[in-house]
């Protein structure tokens, strides 16, 4: 009984609010993108079936009976989805397909526009954020389950070039970053901090590192805000970049892994993009925040710290301390897909383990999504300021301009989650 | 007392202090009103935590260790403005001993230097409140353009707190 007692905090009442709130942000979120979604499929199989109908008529007239019958039956594919709005012959709904093809107004950017919106334009009352603060982690249950798309061959593949490339990134940007800020007099506390946090993945990596350089509060304010602002600018500003240039799927995820500064954004811009995009953006995110400990034992190094007092210790200490042990959930479920057992399933065999599982996942995402967006608030991303602002504003030009080279070079086999397909 | 006349000379003065330069001169300003008007005068220092609410950060590790971290920087900044504050009391009194002739004695100002965490216009307010003053003095600064949005703009949302007090806003001096 005690245990069951000490896994509840005591002032779990706290947190109601504010969860409440994210999940009725999600639940709505999640079905106007469904309706939309349909409308969108809709109307997509309405223009689909004006041009079959009009390749009928010549296959009548040319007398070609396997083509009419070939064309009739995708004639009646198509007209499912415009029966399922009660549709009737001619209708169009392109209000559906301007929001949800060509404005992307899905589940995500719903949320996090809908999240930032209130959180800033209308106010959010300080009894929610105890609650705001506890479902942005949701994201983690929803990435664990995000393993039953890969196998083992993905790992290799996309996991390898990912971590090649991440580690160039990463430990480029924060050598590049701690070094610059030696030589320019910037305090090793700011240096560190902005190192790991342009270099790593943003705030979750100042908050390892924090404490370890022995970093003031107004340089992790100035750090924080200035990753706050840049993440959140290339979460919207990316995908359309990405969709003007036509990247793939696959290239898109690699992108947004390495060159958006904060873990949360990447997340949301990879997922909003499409599916192929999310899972290689989650694999090489993984890759990516695993180096976590390693950027805080060199920053050790490189700034000569005592490292007992301030949270880092030895080596193995360090990798305990600062190791995200979740993301190991996340490798499990990896492998146990990997021996594609008809006990576990997959996500595309209805009804089985991994499909259920699947179907989940976006239910903790969209509250996780709703929790972020809640929590961008423009207060602290003012706070961004001072050489932590120059710093930031310049490794996130760079990653995204050299990450876009880098993956456009890599091309997108290379870059593509396969699942065991 | 008629509707809307308040306690001249102010009997209790609070002052807000966060080491600054631009809270210097409101410093000043008040400790050298109290010392002339007999006032008793309460320094609140707000530390704000919100850097804590960045823990729960996604892949965030090593969570109790940074929000330790936070809280001790805080506490140190803490002891680094009470001192300050301290040494400002002591050079206006010396100042004004030194004024008033040798020999003379001179009150001496009766103060308290509170810390108190939590939101700063929040704990202002209720730090008016509960020692129940007749002046809230604040520094400030004059500013424009982009640094003025990037403001927190405490003084203005105080005054829209503490409607009863009288608010006192001494503009940092030139140079800060």
């Amino acid at each position: 009984m005690s245990v069951l007692r000490s896994m509840v905090v005591p002032d779990w009442p706290r947190y109601i609010p504010g969860l409440l709130l994210c999940v009725v942000l999600a639940f709505a979120a999640m079905n106007i993108d469904h309706l939309l979604g349909r409308y969108q499929q809709a109307d997509a199989a309405a223009v689909k079936i004006e041009r079959l109908q009009e390749e009928l008529a010549a296959a009548t007239a040319a007398d070609d009976q396997a083509g009419f019958a070939g064309l009739q039956e995708q004639i009646a594919a198509e007209q499912k989805s415009v029966d399922k709005v009660d549709g009737q012959p001619g209708d169009r709904w392109a209000w559906a397909t301007f929001f949800y093809q060509t404005l992307q107004f899905k589940y995500v950017a719903m949320l996090l526009i809908g999240g930032i919106l209130i959180r800033n334009l209308i106010g959010m009352g300080k009894v929610f954020l105890p609650g705001v603060g506890l479902a942005r982690p949701l994201i983690k249950p929803g990435i664990i389950i995000l393993g039953v798309h890969y196998v083992w061959t993905d790992v290799l593949k996309v996991g390898g070039t990912g971590l090649l490339l991440a580690a160039v990134f990463i430990f480029g940007t924060a050598i590049a970053v701690m070094w610059l800020c030696r030589r320019n007099g910037v305090g090793d506390g700011l240096g560190g901090i902005m190192g790991a946090g342009t270099g790593v993945c943003g705030v979750s990596a100042i908050i390892a590192t924090a404490p370890v350089v022995n970093a003031k509060p107004r340089d992790m304010a100035y750090a924080i805000g200035t990753i706050l602002l840049f993440g959140t600018l290339m979460l919207f500003i990316m995908p359309y970049i990405g969709q003007a240039l036509g990247i793939s799927e696959p290239q898109f995820g690699a992108w947004v892994a390495v060159a958006i500064l904060n873990t949360a954004q990447l997340i949301a811009a990879a997922e909003w993009y499409g599916e192929e995009a999310r899972n290689t953006a989650v694999l090489i995110n993984a890759a990516r925040i695993m180096l976590i400990p390693f950027i805080v034992i060199f920053a050790v190094w490189f700034y000569g710290l005592q490292t007992q007092q301030r949270g880092a210790g030895g080596f193995w200490t360090t990798v305990r301390g600062k190791f995200p042990v979740f993301i190991l959930g996340f490798f499990v479920l990896i492998i146990l897909n990997s021996f594609n057992l008809s006990l576990f399933g997959g996500p595309k065999d209805t009804g089985s383990p991994f499909w259920a599982m699947n179907a989940v996942y976006k239910w903790f995402f969209a509250v996780g999504f709703a929790g972020i967006g809640l929590s961008i608030s423009i207060e602290d991303m003012k706070k961004a300021g001072g050489s932590a602002f120059v710093i930031g504003s310049g490794a996130a030009t760079l990653k995204m301009i050299l990450g876009l080279v880098a993956v456009l070079l890599i091309g997108t086999t290379l870059l593509q989650v396969t699942g065991g397909e | 007392m008629g509707k809307g006349s308040y306690r001249f000379p102010p009997r209790q003065i609070l002052i807000g202090i966060d080491g600054e330069a631009r809270t210097e001169a409101a410093v000043r300003w008040a400790v050298q009103l109290a010392a002339v008007a007999g006032s008793r005068v309460t320094a609140v220092h707000v530390k704000d935590p919100y850097l804590k609410q960045f823990s729960n950060d996604i892949y965030a590790q090593g969570r109790q260790v940074y929000r330790d971290h936070v809280d001790a920087k805080l506490a140190e900044r803490a002891a680094e403005v009470v001192a300050a504050f301290e040494a400002v009391v002591r050079s206006v009194q010396k100042a004004g001993r030194q004024e008033a002739g040798a020999g003379t004695g001179g009150a001496e100002l009766q103060y308290r230097v509170t810390v108190r965490a939590g939101d700063p216009v929040t704990e202002l307010a209720a730090a008016a409140a509960e020692t129940a003053c007749d002046l809230v003095v604040l520094g400030g600064k004059n500013l424009r353009g982009l640094e003025r949005w990037r403001s927190g703009k405490l003084p203005e949302r105080l005054a829209a707190k503490i409607a009863e007090v009288p608010l006192l806003l001494v503009p940092a001096g030139p140079g800060t």
